[in-house]
C-alpha cells in the first residue's frame, strides 16, 4: 500500500493538467500563460498540459480581477475541477486587482471566493514563473492528497 | 486451444503487453510531433503517470446524468479493444483465435459508437456537437473501411484473419491495406481529421463532462487503438514464416513506423472541417467501390 | 509541401527549448522586478507614494517618523516611483519575484526617521530685496495665459 501512495503522490507530481480561466484580464497574463507551451518553454517536458475541459484538469490558473461577469463562472469551474486540485492565481490582478481596485464591477481579489494555493507576482509573470508556479501547485496537490496518518480515513 | 486463447487475450498480445504498448504509442506520437515543432516532449512514463493520477481523482456527483451509463462506454470500449487485440493474427501459424475479420471491425467499431453515445448522454452543449460529427465522420470512413475488407476478402477469397495474413501479391490485397491505414487517423481522431474531439473548439467534445477514472479508461482505450489499428495494418503487410519470435517484433517496429508516419502527417496538416472529410473519404470510397467489383467480376470470371 | 520541408529543418537544426527544471535566471539586466529601497538615503517624500498608479507604495507618517511599505502584489511593475524619486533610492531588481501563497507574503516595511538637512550658520544680515518700481509696467499688457 506504501509503494501505492508513492506512486499516487509522483503521478499527481509528474503529470499537472491546467486550465486556463480568464476572469477578466487584460491578456498580458494570458499570453505569457500560453507562452509557456511554446517551443521556447515547453512545459510539455514536465508533463502539464492545456486541457479543454475543468473536470480533465488539476490546476486552475486564473488570470484578471474578478469581474462581475465571471463570478458564477468561477464559482462553477471551480466546483468542476476534481480533488485533489490547486488554483494558481498568474500576475497582480488576482491577487489584489492591481489598478482596478476600487472599481465597483471588480469583485475584489480572488481569495475571496476560491481558496488560491500560488500566487505568481508580476505584471505579467515571466512564464518561468508562471511554470515555477505551476510546478509548486503540483508538489502542493500532490501533497493534499496523501490520506491523514492518524485517525482520519481520508483516501486519496 | 484454450490455453493458447486465453494467452493471446491476457498475456500477448492482449493485456499485459497491449496496455504498456498502448502507452509506449502515445509517447511516441507525442514525442515526434513536438521534435517536429522544435520542442522537447514528455518523458517515456509520461502516460504512465497521467493513467495512475487520474485514477486517482475524485470525481463530484452530479445529478441529472446517468453517471452509471457514462462509466460504462469507456469500460466497453477498452473491453472490446482488448477484444480486438487478442483477434490480430500477430502469429498466424495456428495460435490463437482464428477470428475473422468481420468479426475485428465490429469490435473496432465499438469505441467509436461508445464515443458518439458518451457524447449524447453526457447532457453538455459540446457533447452534442463533438457526438454528431463524430457520427458523420464514422460513417464516411467506415465506408471506405468495409469496402477495403471487402476488397481484401474478394481477392483473397476468405474472411478469415490467419488466411488473410499470409501476405501475397495481388493488388486487390495492397488496396485494401492501403483503405485500412486511410482510415486510421479518422478513427484516431488524428489531425486532419480531429473534427470531433476539437480541444479549444468544442472544449474537448464527448469527453468534456468526464473526469477522473472514467477519462483514464478513455485515455487507454485510445491507445489501446493505436496499437489495434497499426497492428492489422502490420499483420497483413508482414510475411508469416520465419522465427516465432520474429514476427511479433517485426510486427511491432512496423507499427511503431507507422506511428510516426502518422504523427507527421498530424503535425503537418489543419483540421478538415466535416464537410471536407467526408469528401476525402468519399472520393476514396468511389475509387474502392470500383477497384472492388472490378476485382470480384474479375475473380467471378477468371 | 512546404510543410514537410519546415518539419524536416526542425528536425535537422533540433530542440530549441530549454531544459526544465533549470536553476539559472533567464532574465536580461532591464527586467523590471521587485522595487528596493535604500532606507539610508530615502528623505521620505513620498513622491513614490503619490506616483503609484496601484497603491502598492504607502508612505504614513507621525511626526519624524515615517514607514514606507511595498506591497509586490498589488505592483504592476510600471517604474513610475523611480521616474518620480528625487534622491534617486528606489532601484528594480533584475530578478524574478518569487512566488508566494499568501495574500501579503511578500510585503515589506521600511521604518525610518526624517533626516533633515544640515542648514549653515547664519553669517551677516540678508541685504533687502529691490521693491518693485511702477516703471516697468508701459500700457495695458494683457494678463499673462494661465498655465496650461
Amino acid at each position: 500500500m506504501k509503494f501505492l501512495q508513492r506512486l499516487l503522490h509522483k503521478s499527481r507530481r509528474k503529470s499537472p493538467w491546467i486550465f486556463h480561466l480568464n476572469t477578466g484580464s487584460c491578456n498580458g497574463c494570458d499570453i505569457e500563460l500560453v507562452t509557456c507551451l511554446s517551443p521556447r518553454f515547453d512545459v510539455e517536458q514536465i508533463g502539464i498540459h492545456l486541457e479543454g475541459s475543468p473536470r480533465h484538469a488539476d490546476i486552475l490558473c486564473v488570470t484578471g480581477p474578478v469581474t462581475r461577469n465571471t463570478l458564477e463562472a468561477i464559482k462553477t469551474v471551480y466546483a468542476q475541477v476534481c480533488e485533489p486540485k490547486a488554483v494558481v492565481a498568474c500576475g497582480s490582478c488576482p491577487a489584489s486587482c492591481n489598478v482596478f481596485a476600487g472599481s465597483p464591477v471588480i469583485e475584489g481579489p480572488l481569495s475571496k471566493h476560491i481558496p488560491v494555493d500560488v500566487y505568481v507576482p508580476g505584471c505579467p509573470p515571466h512564464p518561468d514563473a508562471i511554470i515555477a508556479g505551476i510546478a509548486q501547485a503540483a508538489q502542493i496537490l500532490a501533497d493534499r492528497g496523501i490520506p491523514k496518518t492518524a485517525k482520519g480515513e481520508e483516501q486519496s | 486451444m484454450i490455453l493458447s486463447g486465453l494467452i493471446h487475450l491476457f498475456l500477448f498480445p492482449g493485456l499485459i503487453f497491449a496496455i504498456p504498448a498502448g502507452w509506449f504509442f502515445m509517447w511516441g506520437e507525442h514525442k515526434a510531433v513536438a521534435r517536429m515543432q522544435r520542442r522537447i516532449g514528455p518523458p517515456l512514463l509520461q502516460p504512465f503517470y497521467d493513467f495512475v493520477k487520474l485514477i486517482g481523482k475524485r470525481t463530484p456527483h452530479r445529478h441529472g446524468i446517468e453517471a452509471d451509463l457514462l462509466r460504462l462506454y469507456p469500460t466497453v470500449s477498452v473491453v472490446s479493444l482488448l477484444g480486438a487485440m487478442a483477434l490480430l493474427p500477430v502469429s498466424p501459424l495456428g495460435y490463437g483465435f482464428s477470428g475473422d475479420v468481420v468479426l475485428l471491425f465490429a469490435l473496432l467499431e465499438m469505441p467509436s459508437i461508445c464515443f458518439i453515445l458518451a457524447g449524447f448522454t453526457s447532457g453538455s452543449l459540446y457533447g452534442e456537437i463533438g457526438a454528431i460529427r463524430e457520427a458523420v465522420l464514422g460513417v464516411a470512413n467506415n465506408l471506405v473501411f468495409l469496402l477495403a475488407i471487402v476488397t481484401l476478402a474478394v481477392t483473397r477469397g476468405t474472411f478469415r484473419l490467419n488466411d488473410l495474413a499470409q501476405p501475397s501479391w495481388n493488388p486487390g490485397h495492397w488496396i485494401g491495406v492501403l483503405g485500412i491505414f486511410l482510415c486510421i487517423p479518422a478513427k484516431l481522431r488524428l489531425n486532419p481529421f480531429s473534427t470531433s474531439s476539437a480541444e479549444q473548439e468544442i472544449y474537448s467534445g464527448p469527453l468534456t463532462e468526464y473526469g477522473g477514472a472514467a477519462l483514464a479508461m478513455w485515455k487507454l482505450a485510445h491507445g489501446l487503438e493505436w496499437v489495434a489499428l497499426t497492428g492489422l495494418v502490420s499483420t497483413l503487410i508482414l510475411p508469416a514464416q520465419g522465427l516465432w519470435w520474429l514476427r511479433p517484433l517485426l510486427v511491432f517496429a512496423l507499427s511503431f513506423v507507422q506511428v510516426m508516419v502518422l504523427s507527421t502527417v498530424a503535425a503537418a496538416t489543419a483540421r478538415f472541417t466535416l464537410q471536407r472529410s467526408i469528401r476525402f473519404y468519399w472520393q476514396w470510397a468511389a475509387v474502392l467501390a470500383v477497384l472492388a467489383v472490378s476485382s470480384a467480376l474479375y475473380m467471378r470470371f477468371h | 509541401m512546404n510543410i514537410f520541408r519546415l518539419i524536416f529543418d526542425n528536425l535537422r537544426r533540433g530542440v530549441v527549448s530549454q531544459r526544465l527544471p533549470h536553476q539559472h535566471q533567464c532574465t536580461s539586466d532591464e527586467y523590471r522586478g521587485l522595487i528596493r529601497n535604500d532606507a539610508e538615503r530615502c528623505i521620505g517624500c513620498a513622491a513614490c507614494c503619490y506616483a503609484c498608479p496601484t497603491g502598492a507604495i504607502e508612505v504614513v507618517r507621525s511626526g519624524d517618523n515615517y514607514s514606507w511599505s511595498y506591497d509586490p502584489g498589488k505592483c504592476t511593475f510600471c517604474a513610475c516611483c523611480i521616474a518620480r524619486c528625487k534622491p534617486n533610492t528606489l532601484t528594480m531588481e533584475s530578478k524574478l519575484p518569487p512566488l508566494y501563497s499568501r495574500q501579503g507574503d511578500l510585503r515589506q516595511v521600511l521604518n525610518m526617521v526624517r533626516k533633515r538637512p544640515a542648514r549653515p550658520a547664519v553669517a551677516a544680515a540678508p541685504t533687502p530685496a529691490p521693491t518693485p518700481t511702477a516703471a516697468t509696467t508701459q500700457g495695458s499688457n494683457p494678463p499673462p495665459a494661465a498655465a496650461q
